[in-house]
């Protein structure tokens, strides 16, 4: 990837639990490059959320553990750099932001203490420089009189606006990369527009890197340049965004997009959902992990790991199968 | 607020009224009186001291008396402690009794709270498995076992504090740690729990995000709501310590009202039981209403109407 600003290579995390060795994140690499936005997709307990914690290091250890990889940022390893060099990372050069603004705030303190308290910490700021740097980030996210609401407490927020005190805080310190964990997920649909324009305006200001991690692909169409397909712990397909959508070449990817609901639909039709539970991923078995699910799925995919294929320069999958010869016929008409 | 400190007062006077009401009948119900006694009394002296003491009057003449006198605080003489006032017992014994209470219980809180964070953030360590170990066993061992370890091995092992006795602070040391010690342990479980699920909780997890000191996310993110179990917890337990431990103070020697409590219901010295019974009505009442106070500055999104 060409100049990437963070750059995860062939990353494993597991997690040790009751029943075994979960493998939440088994061999995931990507790179961000300056200013870009990469989407991560992937349904509930893909290890979405785990590889971009893990990338902070926020893994609860025990029971988590990082069982392998590297993480590049600034020409060191975060995995490797100690605690105290990862905090001068965490809200300083990589922001984050959480799924639900309802919780992911104190509710002990105000809102003014957990906007300064990130400014005090990293860019050395006296309590009242970081007050008028909080007021103004509160501004350019758009909260009205910020000045007099910046001593309230979360809950004298609604949710969107609890969000846009998540995204001030995590851009407080002007960071390189920001990671919005499904930031939109828990907000209704209006605000979810407004928080992703928000995001995107914020970006173009600030030349900031974004990770978009969410299960829904139309935040995914609307704010991303390039896509990762996440499946039971692995990068099953990665893409330029127009490329996914117009040429998915796994079969995972394309069950993603068909399960989407369409307007056009005639009212009644059925929805068309990936049949099947994602695996068991404390016995991952051999072969591709979603050949029990696969419409496309042929007695290899069972016996051995899927290659790694490529189309173009950025278009890369996990598959035997090559979908365009045999969508037609399946998809159309989809087996059992 | 003021509105709702005196709604609450109202609803104390109720309570306390019918405390005593049911703890008059009691008192009554059961069979014995004071003036009993395995001596056979002449039963002229017996029928004076019952009219010295209105015990000769109707059932109902009695509570009212009773009851005029709780509502002035003044409970009249106890029956078997001569020359005494149930005003005078207390007031002797209450700055005794709660003055250890209230030191037992700081020690509780400050060993409490940090033994159960310690082992809240170091789960499932050896560290952690010892305090909570000790901490059952503080639970489960009685006070009296506890003190007279402490009396073996602080007083005749390692003589440093003196066996017994009232008056200086070296006298205070052992008593407050055995009083203590149980509360301790229980409050520490509490805090261990509580600071479990606070740890959890997202807004620890962006306040980690954020790149704060493993201590600044402890001390000022996630103590004030692990907390809160044990604020609610220690009410009921102060007022409990304050009116003093029967064990604890035999032990020691110490002149508090720890033994007036058992004595009192065990004499039938009706007028000091009813005048403790009250006391600690309203110890307990006080001190839930000072933690449903303490719970406006605890949460924010508290309010009290």
């Amino acid at each position: 990837m060409r100049n990437s600003l963070l750059q995860v290579d062939d990353l494993h995390v597991e997690f040790d639990t009751d029943d075994g060795v979960v493998r939440a994140v088994d061999g995931v690499s990507f790179a961000v490059a300056p200013g870009e936005t990469l989407g991560i997709v992937g349904e509930s307990g893909s290890g979405k959320s785990v590889t971009n914690l893990a990338v902070l290091g926020l893994i609860p250890r025990p029971p988590g553990r990082i069982a392998g990889g590297r993480v590049m940022f600034e020409g060191h390893d975060l995995l490797r750099v100690g605690e105290d060099a990862l905090r001068r990372v965490r809200g300083n050069r990589i922001g984050m932001i959480f799924q639900d603004p309802m919780t992911s705030l104190n509710p002990f303190l105000t809102v003014a203490e957990q906007l300064t308290e990130v400014t005090r910490l990293h860019m050395g700021h006296t309590r009242a420089q970081a007050l008028d740097h909080a007021v103004e980030m509160l501004e350019r996210v758009g909260i009205p009189a910020a000045a007099e609401r910046i001593g309230s407490y979360p809950h004298e927020f609604s949710g969107g606006m609890r969000q846009r005190v998540m995204i001030a805080m995590a851009l407080s310190c002007r960071p390189d990369v920001l990671i919005a964990d499904e930031p939109t997920t828990a907000l209704d649909v209006t605000i979810q527009a407004q928080i992703l324009e928000l995001m995107k305006e914020l970006q173009r200001d600030e030349g900031t890197a974004i990770i978009m991690i969410t299960h829904d692909l139309g935040v995914i169409a609307n704010v991303c340049d390039r896509v990762s397909v996440m499946y039971a712990g692995r990068f099953v397909e990665e893409a330029p965004v127009d490329e996914l959508f117009a040429q998915p070449r796994h079969p995972y990817t394309i069950g993603l997009l068909r399960s989407v609901p369409r307007l056009d639909e005639a009212a009644g039709a059925r929805l068309n959902p990936i049949q099947g539970q994602p695996p068991d991923l404390t016995s991952p078995g051999v072969g591709c992990p979603f050949a029990p699910r696969c419409d496309f799925a042929l007695p290899v995919c069972r016996e051995q790991d899927p290659p790694i294929e490529t189309s173009g320069a950025n278009h890369r999958f996990e598959c035997f199968v090559d979908v365009r010869d045999v969508s037609t016929s399946n998809s159309t008409n989809p087996a059992s | 607020m003021l509105v709702f400190v005196l709604k609450r007062l109202l609803w104390m006077v109720l309570t306390v009224w019918a405390v005593f009401t049911v703890s008059f009948l009691l008192m009554r119900a059961v069979p014995g009186g004071p003036f009993d006694s395995e001596r056979e009394v002449p039963p002229e002296i017996k029928a004076n001291l019952e009219k010295r003491y209105h015990l000769d009057e109707p059932l109902y003449q009695q509570y009212f008396r009773q009851l005029a006198g709780a509502a002035r605080f003044d409970f009249g003489p106890s029956y078997k402690l001569a020359d005494y006032t149930v005003g005078e017992v207390i007031a002797e014994g209450l700055p005794i009794s709660a003055s250890l209470g209230l030191l037992a219980m700081s020690f509780a809180v400050v060993l409490g709270v940090t033994a159960g964070t310690v082992s809240a953030l170091r789960r499932q360590s050896v560290l952690d498995v010892t305090l909570m170990s000790i901490a059952t066993i503080g639970i489960a061992l009685p006070n009296f076992i506890i003190a007279s370890i402490c009396v073996i091995l602080f007083v005749f092992v390692i003589p440093i504090f003196p066996a017994a006795g009232w008056g200086s602070i070296s006298n205070l040391i052992l008593p407050a740690f055995c009083l203590g010690a149980p509360f301790a342990a229980y409050i520490a479980r509490l805090t261990r729990t509580g600071m479990l699920d606070v740890m959890g909780q997202d807004y620890i997890r962006t306040a980690r995000a954020k790149g704060l000191s493993g201590r600044t996310v402890v001390v000022k993110h996630a103590l004030r709501g692990a907390l809160l179990p044990v604020a609610s917890y220690l009410g009921p337990a102060t007022a409990d310590i304050m009116t003093g431990s029967l064990v604890v103070e035999q032990i020691f020697a110490i002149p508090g009202l720890g033994s007036h409590f058992v004595k009192a219901a065990l004499l039938r010295d009706f007028p000091l039981a009813m005048g403790l019974v009250v006391l600690y009505t309203v110890l307990l009442y006080s001190m839930n209403l000072l933690v449903d106070i303490s719970y406006t500055y605890f949460d924010p999104r508290v309010r009290l109407e």
